[in-house]
């Protein structure tokens, strides 16, 4: 029995276009519901938008002059399109291993249409205070950057919010055909950590009035890439990998499962080591940051 | 860096490779409506809101609301230069339609290159001169089984 999880990202965008509402989805000899309900098709199409906004954003990069913290005033804007659209993608493919019922559902509907309303909101902040050439984060000068930098909390918690809820979820549930006990565990465990450890890390970033410990605080020669300072402490590496064991550990249970065919308990194992691996790295750089100690 | 002068010159160029294949290719299929209609606006589109991106939020005193504000943004080079790629991209978005339509309709190129020309011109008045074109047309076509 396979479940589609990402082998059925192509059809994914296509899916969210027409007949995705049908009562009764069309399915395939596989037995694989094809439709996108509600739910997965306002995550989806979301995510999509922030995505559409990105050439923009490029040439903007490459035309304005203008820096935050020594970087382009667009980095923010850019990195920020590309992980919240993939927090979104990601719960959209998670919840197809629940039953239609459970995907149809108001709960579900309603994590998802607020999750995505905060997205767009956080994005149009962020880009609207790069557009105005200040930070959007730790901004506290003005009291309009102050109500932004505020609604902006609020906003993040909002899209996080639906990682503990359907964590929670999955883990509670019996596992079926379409949800074998190892995706189970791997969707549930990544997302409840990933809850866990992005709430303590980014709370902790956002008392500290900036991402920096014991280090200069200018982003320029920062890792490549991700910008990581290689001079002293950055809380965002331990946002990073917090953040991204949603993706990691469904991706451990999906390569166990689908890909390698394992059986149990060997594909568990993996899921758990996985998690647990993950976490250790959340939290080892969460306390290298915190010593003041730069990733790599 | 790019410069505000080689967006310019990109943007006009790409703008006037849109229009004359749209005026003068022979045969116009559906490549050509996408290259003209969605492909050269699009990125012009991707020049324009980085243009405005970078630039206006940062115009003093400029805005919408009056033509005071308005003048205050165009003050800015940068913004003067999106300003000016709104129009090439709107206008050949609009061209591209007008042509698919007037063929759908019959009219003959030979008519449809002036319209076709006013658009890139005077965007407004090519548009409003090809809405009453087909206005007209429509109204003939309807009453010609009756009086012939």
């Amino acid at each position: 029995m396979t479940i589609v999880i990402s082998s059925d990202l192509g059809s994914s965008f296509a899916g969210g276009s027409a007949e995705g509402r049908k009562a009764s989805p069309h399915r395939t000899s596989n037995d694989q519901p094809r439709d996108h309900f509600f739910a997965e098709r306002v995550w989806w199409q979301m995510a999509i938008v922030l995505l559409a906004g990105i050439p923009v954003v490029l040439l903007a990069l490459a035309i304005d002059p203008r820096l935050h913290n020594d970087v382009s005033i667009w980095i923010k804007p850019l990195k920020f399109q590309i992980s919240m659209a993939l927090h979104l993608i990601t719960l959209a493919v998670l919840v197809r291993m629940f039953s239609e019922k459970t995907r149809r559902s108001s709960w579900i509907t309603a994590l998802a249409v607020s999750s995505s309303f905060a997205a767009l909101v956080e994005i149009t902040l962020i880009g609207g205070q790069a557009a105005r050439g200040v930070g959007s984060h730790f901004n506290t000068d003005a009291p309009m950057d102050n109500i932004i930098y505020a609604i902006m909390g609020v906003g993040s918690l909002i899209l996080i919010l639906p990682a503990l809820i359907i964590g929670i979820r999955f883990l509670a549930s019996k596992s079926t055909d379409r949800m074998p006990s190892t995706m189970k565990l791997a969707a549930g465990s990544g997302l409840l950590l990933s809850f866990v450890f992005t709430l303590t890390v980014a709370g902790y970033m956002s008392m500290q009035g900036g991402h920096w410990v014991e280090a200069p605080t200018t982003d320029a020669n920062g890792l490549p890439v991700v910008g990581w300072t290689r001079q002293g402490g950055d809380l965002r590496v331990a946002h990073f990998f917090a953040t991204h064991i949603m993706q990691v550990v469904p991706i451990a249970g999906w390569l166990a499962v689908h890909r390698l065919r394992w059986r149990q308990p060997r594909a568990t194992l993996l899921v758990g080591t996985t998690a647990v691996l993950m976490s250790a790295l959340a939290l080892g750089t969460f306390v290298q940051a915190l010593n003041g100690q730069a990733f790599i | 860096m790019i410069t505000d002068e080689m967006l310019f010159t990109l943007s006009s160029r790409l703008a006037m490779l849109g229009w004359l294949l749209l005026a003068f290719l022979p045969h116009r299929g559906p490549l050509l409506y996408r290259s003209t209609g969605l492909v050269i606006p699009g990125l012009l589109s991707i020049a324009y809101g980085a243009l405005m991106a970078a630039n206006f939020a940062s115009v003093e005193g400029g805005g919408y609301g009056s033509l005071d504000q308005i003048r205050a943004l165009f003050t800015v080079d940068s913004v003067l230069l999106a300003g000016w790629i709104h129009y090439l991209a709107f206008d050949l978005a609009i061209g591209t339609w007008i042509a698919k339509r007037s063929t759908e309709i019959g009219l003959s190129r030979l008519i449809q290159i002036p319209i076709l020309f006013m658009t890139l011109m005077f965007g407004p008045v090519g548009f409003l001169i090809f809405i009453l074109t087909e206005l007209a047309m429509k109204q003939l076509q309807s009453s010609a089984p009756r009086t012939a």
